[in-house]
């Protein structure tokens, strides 16, 4: 093949490359096949956690901390999180370190609760948003009630059965921070180091690689990383729902992108050779 | 106005896109699959939305614009009412001046309302420099919180588990394969750093990295736990060598850099792998928005 | 006039600063008092912060309308979205501004089907031009490079289904990957990010770092 041939394919209109992976996420999702999740070891970390809790008949406090940028990949999680704990009788108390996330956390809350048939006050809470940061989690450590002193709806905590006796974070029994950007690492500097709660996280697939050294030391406990996580976890409880159904265009898209990568190098290779053929030709 | 035939094109598509929509909401609101309620109005919108900013992709025009000012515009206003009533209301004002009955009111918050409203003068040019109190308090306060906090976290913990033994127990073979593992790496830095860096020859660098990738394969899949361990601290060792540029890379000191790099590549590799994968996630709900909620194809 | 502009937030620096790291270390139920008093206070202030971003980005786009520069008709669109969502917000279902946030209502319309789409929407086009990228650009010129691609497409195919359909040990290495050279250089990155903030830290509190303040 010429090298001006090869030179038109590698730099194709991209907008071209845009339609292949719109055509193969959408064709993908209509594709009848059963695709098995294997749970990998961090999330059924996260599983096994929250089963020791509903053991102990405890107290999760849910910290949403996502916006609508990361909603479709942390959504299906704190869904499957909440879906485990509200169909194990754990109690839980949902928070946002995001402003743009109180009301998402609100819908996945009420909505999982709804499920369940869990009551406002006895079974769950939310108390919304506070600025802060690592400060908000220090507050919390120090003096819950302090830090929220009213739920998002402004009733006072202590008239929530489910929260009334927490005077610190040390009173939960595992914190789980949902984040989409830093907020997970507030969580474990200021908060599991100081007040020694349980602490596990599910992130995006772009943070996901920062959280492994935690695990090891095991500052965190349960690790979801992205939708495939979210998959997973959905799995473990046996309720599969939109990250399941999801990953039948992940992987499409995922083996199209691959394939994009191993032909693109394919092609470049392939003009190098033809380049150092027509240089070698040139000198003689 | 005259317009090249590109434009034309261009103009053309979009108004074939426009058509394509209000086409589509017609008929869903015609045949009844979505309804001509708050809820519905809504999804068409969302919807609408949706194809807007994927507009982009072919080129940016002004429905992409449009959207994408009035997604800042009305994301400002929101987290504004958030902070109004989660913050300002909640913390400070009904605290200070509608305290539940029975109780006092909060005068402890004047000085933090008092500090907010003198950082906010920062945006005034004549007296902005008062706003450096507020910012000075802040600033030092959380610098103060932040050492002993990244110290124990960030430091103490993560050396703890870094400085451990090197060779998990296990049967003499076990431990052969653990010792054999690290002296092929300290062999690697000699020859590296005495013969091979000058050779520049990656062929036989492959070669010599052979025994490595065997003994590196056998102890995965053998479950042997001190090879692990020994990846551990050398990739964390060169990563720290490769990142300290107060001494010349020259020696050991160019081979356990050119180590880290190796390292630093696979650690990329494998955080781009899990990049695409969040990328593509939100391309997929997005898609999925549109077939199940707006199209209900599903 | 100097000591108000310069040396006085560099006293308060040092003195919050010093109260910030030892009431890690003095356990007296006064300092704890004082201490998590001073926490809400930084807590608090956080939200006034947050409003000087907002109000720079209203301002900015506020000038563009006044100087009546190219494109201000889509600073017109930011304003009145910005004006109708504050005022809905503020309105707050006919309780108005002075109680709790209404649960329900317009502004959770407003959240619902506008906000939350167009954020969604925003980053997702991001998918198509990693796309765009992986076949243009991602090139294993380097051996270096090569082992990024390896590593990436061993991830990549690794965290989905396909990969345990493929072969169990595509998932097994892709999980090596990550616990192993993945952690080990997370490890070093945040060990170096440690010492930064340290480093910078000290240099805050002792008034050697004064950006934050500012120019005079």
């Amino acid at each position: 093949m010429q090298r001006e041939t090869l030179a038109k394919i590698l730099n194709l209109d991209r907008r071209w490359i845009f339609l292949m992976v719109l055509i193969c996420a959408i064709g993908a999702r209509f594709v009848d096949i059963d695709m098995q999740i294997f749970p990998k070891k961090t999330v059924k970390a996260m599983y096994d956690s929250i089963e020791e809790v509903a053991k102990n008949k405890g107290t999760v406090l849910l910290s949403m901390d996502y916006d609508p940028a990361a909603k479709p990949e942390l959504e299906p999680m704190s869904r499957a999180i909440l879906r485990h704990c509200f169909s194990k009788g754990v109690k839980v108390i949902g928070m946002t370190h995001n402003p743009h996330g109180q009301r998402l956390a609100q819908t996945v809350l009420e909505s999982s609760a709804a499920e369940f048939d869990a009551k406002y006050g006895e079974d769950f809470a939310l108390l919304g948003y506070k600025a802060g940061g690592g400060t908000l989690v220090i507050n919390m450590g120090q003096d819950f009630r302090d830090a929220f002193a009213k739920d998002f709806a402004n009733t006072d905590i202590r008239s929530l059965p489910v929260a009334k006796d927490i005077t610190s974070l040390t009173d939960i029994d595992y914190v789980i921070s949902v984040a989409s950007s830093g907020y997970w690492e507030a969580w474990m500097i200021y908060g599991h180091d100081r007040y020694h709660f349980k602490f596990g996280t599910g992130v995006t697939g772009v943070i996901a690689p920062d959280v492994f050294p935690f695990i090891q030391t095991g500052q965190v406990t349960g690790l979801i990383g992205g939708l495939a996580g979210a998959a997973e976890y959905e799995t473990l409880i046996g309720k599969p729902g939109i990250a399941t159904i999801g990953m039948k265009p992940q992987s499409a898209v995922h083996v199209l992108l691959v394939l994009f990568v191993l032909f693109g190098n394919f092609i470049f290779f392939w003009d190098m050779i033809l380049k150092r053929r027509q240089e070698k030709a040139w000198k003689r | 106005m005259v317009l090249k035939s590109e434009e034309i094109k261009d103009l053309i598509l979009f108004l074939l896109l426009v058509a394509l929509l209000v086409g589509t909401n017609i008929y869903l609101f015609a045949s009844g699959k979505l309804e001509f309620n708050w809820e519905g109005i809504g999804i068409m919108l969302a919807a609408g939305i949706t194809v807007s900013m994927y507009s982009f992709l072919y080129k940016d025009n002004v429905l992409f614009k449009t959207v994408e000012h009035l997604y800042v515009g009305v994301a400002a206003g929101y987290v504004l009412s958030v902070y109004w009533f989660a913050i300002f209301y909640a913390d400070l004002i009904e605290p200070l001046f509608f305290p539940p009955p029975g109780e006092s009111p909060a005068w402890y918050r004047l000085m933090p309302m008092l500090l907010g409203i003198i950082l906010l003068m920062r945006v005034s040019k004549r007296i902005g420099w008062i706003s450096r109190i507020s910012f000075a308090f802040i600033m030092g306060f959380y610098s103060g919180i932040a050492i002993p906090n990244y110290i124990q976290t960030m430091i103490v913990q993560q050396l703890h588990y870094t400085v451990r033994p090197l060779f998990s127990a296990g049967t003499p073979f076990e431990m052969g394969i653990q010792i054999a593992f690290l002296a092929v790496i300290i062999i690697y830095v000699i020859l590296d750093w005495l013969w091979l860096s000058a050779l520049n020859k990656a062929w036989v660098n492959a070669l010599v990295l052979l025994p490595f990738f065997a003994l590196l394969l056998f102890g995965i899949y053998g479950g042997i736990a001190g090879i692990n361990q020994i990846m551990v601290l050398v990739g964390v060792l060169s990563v720290l060598v490769y990142f300290f540029f107060s001494v010349e890379h020259k020696g050991v000191i160019a081979t356990t850099s050119k180590m880290g790099i190796y390292f630093l590549m696979v650690s990329f590799g494998a955080s781009f792998g899990y990049t695409i994968m969040a990328r593509m996630s939100l391309l997929v709900e997005r898609l999925e928005f549109l077939i199940r909620e707006w199209l209900q194809l599903t | 006039m100097l000591f108000f502009k310069r040396q006085l937030p560099l006293a308060i620096a040092f003195i919050f600063g010093l109260i910030g790291f030892l009431a890690q270390y003095i356990p007296h139920h006064s300092f704890e008092a004082v201490y998590n008093e001073l926490i809400s206070w930084v807590r608090l202030l956080y939200a006034f912060a947050l409003i000087l971003g907002t109000y720079s980005l209203l301002r900015l786009h506020f000038k563009r309308i006044e100087r009546k520069t190219a494109g201000y008709g889509y600073s017109i669109i930011l304003w009145i979205g910005f004006s109708v969502t504050f005022a809905i917000g503020m309105y707050n279902e006919g309780d108005w501004f002075l109680t709790g946030q209404s649960r329900t209502g317009m502004l959770m319309w407003i959240y619902d089907y506008i906000f939350k789409p167009a954020g969604a929407t925003m980053f997702s086009v991001l998918a198509f031009f990693i796309a765009s990228a992986a076949y243009r650009t991602f090139r294993a010129r380097t051996m270096a490079a090569g082992m990024l691609l390896v590593a990436a497409i061993i991830v990549m195919i690794g965290r989905i289904p396909i990969g345990d359909m493929i072969s169990e040990h595509i998932p097994t290495m892709a999980m090596w990957l990550m616990e192993v050279p993945n952690a080990a250089v997370k490890r070093g990155i945040f060990l170096g990010v440690a010492l930064g903030v340290v480093a910078t830290s000290l240099r805050i509190i002792f008034g050697i770092e004064r950006a934050y303040l500012g120019g005079d």
